[in-house]
């Protein structure tokens, strides 16, 4: 096997174009996911309430989802293809095993696709409630897909379900597989953070409009209701990812050591707020803990030992260390923060409902895009932390790469083609997002008239 | 029939509605890119009209032979992506541009200039796509993964399917649109759509025809089981074809649909059955290549359950806009 151009190696050229199709691909899958849910919440509202503004939110939302779905649908197929286009090895070795998760999604998006055909061009087709109820399997199929997505990679993370004869996979329990220990709370996390994404994601482009002075009905309860949505889902994140912790902790503990960045083994081990390691050495900086508290949350005891990332041989820890730490603190930042902004919004609210100030404004639009990339975060910090294996402890990353040579060319291109995508997407969703349409406010003093 | 044998009939009936549902999805596309004179913006409209609701429905297919092939036959999957990258990925380049293109150019609105770039290059992929997808399903007819990459797909036998591919999208969705606009009360469309589906029919014939002869010199063996045991899928084809073209010429379009239907899905069949049970040759088998029976039982259960749901909603998806049919004039 021979590379012509040697500008970028040729398992790290194989690597970069998946990451770059999944990360492409996640953003849309998660607006795939919580968007649906957000038009039903509207559209059910118009039904209870007759208020026409509910409608004409559900029905921007939904020519929104128009354009991410189909974004959504090709870069999903993209992935599917570079499954087989570049870890051929892999999926020679693996495909059998986490193809129940993947035929059930395969089925769940299906349904996704067919209902939204549905939904998105009966407006005018079906009566109000039998398009609410066409709506409803989009937002089942669309957590369903997700959940099974992420089974499989619950799987590459603790692997369970089969035996490994001569480099073959052979006594396969695919439900075994599926239903590994990880599964509960990697999925749960992944569903919580795509619906507090897009929730954010959306209060942001209200408020945006209201800081260009756009105070009317419309965009009051475009912040609300997405805002709502994160408020009560926010906390449960910090329940659902102290759980994916303790997961991460009993299955993985050069991944957890990678992630909290301990290189020591150490007893009653203190969380670190800083501990960024050196690449190259087996040290870190700023080590700011608080004592016993990694130990604490680990392993429900203050003085439990902590296996540290020094303890593992070369060749079965992350090489990369660093990244790992930065983004996973990245993360647990961004979490942070939403957290506390959602509790802000709603406390000064209930305290004395007035217009909301510009700094909370501010502070929402800049919600919007560090909540997408708090899940771009997450899904770094696992990726990587699971290297150098691509099944943990029982495949290694590099003997899945494809023998087909020209990576570097491919990556190039298709990161190019990113890049244009998601110019287009960016410049057809801000010409979509003009402000309430015009015929609202007739249709208001129709609706308050009659 | 064991439990291999069944997953390689229900990968292949995917094949086979991917051929025509997102065949004809394509040709919508080639149709497009192809519409001149007088009529040509009333044409565009009828087909953007037509897709509009289905097109994802249809392209979904594809993602179900793809999940349903690399879990039932994951060695035959990783070779096939391996000797098939270079076509693969510009496939995927293609369904990618063409299904944001089409999903854009809905959504432009007051920028015709941006709409008719949009339009031309989801045009131009509808045409790449099946032409790709064509010359690696020839690829895989010859049964020559060890010659190396380009010579996979690369040579006149390939070259030949990939332009028959190209020709049938194009019938299948002209004549799909006949009936579309006959029920419409657009005659003059209609019949527009006929004269076209009518070439691209004869096109499809006559490429087959040629194909099958070059076959002859290229690969005596799938001459010999074209000829053989896949005779009456093929003989089923130019029957097909030819009643397609009757149907076409007496402007009967609701014959000629479910004529071109059946001749894409006996070309699909016969190139099946004339390489059974080898998947990925020479090496590559139906059972060599399989999964173990635990988790093909599990996949052949999965897939049974998800198709009790799955029916009944297409069933719904295609009822609920025929009971309303689109018009142009809407």
């Amino acid at each position: 096997m021979t590379t012509p151009v040697a500008f970028i190696g040729h398992l790290t050229a194989g690597r970069a174009q998946m990451g770059t199709s999944l990360a492409f691909h996640l953003t849309f899958a998660v607006l795939g996911v919580g968007l649906p849910l957000m038009m039903l919440v509207a559209e059910g509202m118009h039904l209870r309430t007759g208020d026409p503004v509910w409608r004409a939110l559900a029905r921007r939302w939904a020519r929104a989802f128009a354009i991410l779905f189909a974004v959504g649908a090709v870069s999903g197929t993209i992935v599917s293809f570079e499954l087989g286009l570049l870890f051929p090895r892999f999926m020679a070795f693996a495909g059998g095993v986490i193809g129940l998760p993947f035929s059930l999604e395969g089925f769940a998006f299906f349904i996704e696709a067919i209902f939204l055909g549905i939904y998105l061009y009966g407006w005018n087709r079906l009566s109000p409630r039998a398009h609410w109820l066409s709506g409803v399997p989009v937002v089942i199929s669309a957590v369903a897909s997700a959940f099974f997505i992420v089974t499989a990679n619950a799987w590459m993370n603790v692997p369970r379900g089969f035996r490994v004869d001569h480099g073959r996979v052979t006594h396969v329990d695919p439900l075994a597989a599926m239903f590994n220990p990880a599964w509960a709370t990697e999925t749960a996390h992944m569903v919580v953070a795509a619906y507090l994404a897009t929730a954010f994601g959306v209060a942001a482009v209200y408020a945006a409009g209201m800081l260009r002075g756009r105070r009317d009905a419309y965009h009051r309860r475009g912040l609300a209701l997405s805002l709502a949505m994160a408020a009560i889902l926010a906390p449960v994140q910090l329940g659902v990812g102290d759980l994916l912790g303790r997961t991460v902790a009993s299955n993985q503990p050069a991944k957890l050591a990678a992630l909290e960045g301990q290189y020591p083994t150490e007893r009653g081990a203190g969380l670190s707020l800083g501990s960024i390691p050196i690449p190259g050495r087996a040290r870190t900086v700023l080590n700011i803990k608080v004592p016993n508290l990694l130990s604490t949350l680990a392993k429900d005891d203050p003085h439990a030992t902590i296996r540290g990332l020094s303890s593992f041989r070369k060749q079965d820890r992350t090489p990369m260390a660093l990244p790992v730490r930065l983004s996973f603190l990245g993360m647990v930042g961004i979490g942070t923060y939403l957290i506390a902004l959602s509790l802000w919004y709603w406390l000064r609210r209930k305290g004395r409902p007035r217009p909301e100030d510009r700094l909370t404004l501010l502070a929402v639009v800049s919600s919007g895009p560090l909540a997408f990339l708090a899940n771009e975060l997450g899904w770094l910090s696992t990726e990587f932390g699971r290297q150098p294996w691509l099944v943990y402890n029982v495949f290694r990353t590099k003997a899945g790469i494809t023998t087909a040579p020209g990576l570097g060319a491919t990556f190039t291109g298709f990161t190019l083609l990113y890049v244009a995508l998601a110019a287009a997407t960016i410049w057809l969703l801000r010409r979509l997002a003009t402000g309430a349409p015009t015929t609202l406010a007739a249709e208001r003093r129709m609706a308050a008239g009659a | 029939m064991n439990l291999a044998t069944v997953l390689i009939v229900v990968v292949w009936t995917g094949v086979t509605l991917y051929a025509v549902l997102g065949g004809a999805d394509f040709g919508a596309g080639i149709l497009h890119l192809l519409a001149r004179g007088s009529t040509a913006t009333a044409k565009r409209r009828a087909i953007a009209t037509a897709m509009g609701p289905v097109w994802e429905a249809n392209h979904v297919w594809l993602i179900f032979v793809v999940t349903a092939s690399f879990s039932a036959f994951p060695r035959a999957f990783g070779a096939l992506g391996t000797v098939a990258f270079l076509p693969a990925t510009l496939a995927v380049v293609a369904i990618v541009v063409r299904g944001c293109a089409f999903a854009f150019a809905g959504q432009i609105e007051g920028r015709p200039d941006v709409t008719a770039r949009t339009q031309r290059l989801f045009g131009a992929a509808s045409v790449a796509a099946p032409f790709l997808f064509g010359t690696v399903a020839g690829g895989l007819a010859l049964q020559r993964s060890h010659v190396g990459e380009l010579g996979f797909w690369i040579g006149p036998f390939q070259l030949l399917v990939g332009a028959l591919a190209v020709a049938l999208c194009a019938a299948l969705a002209a004549i799909f649109l006949a009936v579309e606009m006959t029920r419409a009360g657009e005659a003059q469309l209609a019949a527009s759509f006929g004269r076209g589906g009518l070439w691209a029919t004869t096109a499809a014939g006559v490429l087959a025809l040629v194909a099958l002869a070059v076959a002859s010199g290229a690969s005596p063996r799938l001459f010999h089981d074209l000829t053989g045991r896949a005779l009456p899928e093929v003989l089923a084809a130019i029957v097909a074809l030819s009643t397609a073209v009757g149907a076409l010429w007496r402007r009967r379009y609701r014959p000629a649909r479910a004529a071109i239907g059946l001749s894409a899905a006996a070309i699909v069949w016969g190139w099946g059955i004339a390489q059974y049970p080898v998947l990925v040759g020479p090496e590559l088998t139906v059972d060599n290549a399989a999964a173990s029976g635990p988790e093909l039982t599990a996949i052949v259960i999965a897939l049974g359950a998800g198709l009790l749901i799955l029916a009944p909603s297409l069933w719904l998806l295609y009822v609920a806009f025929r009971r309303h049919p689109v018009g142009v004039s809407r």
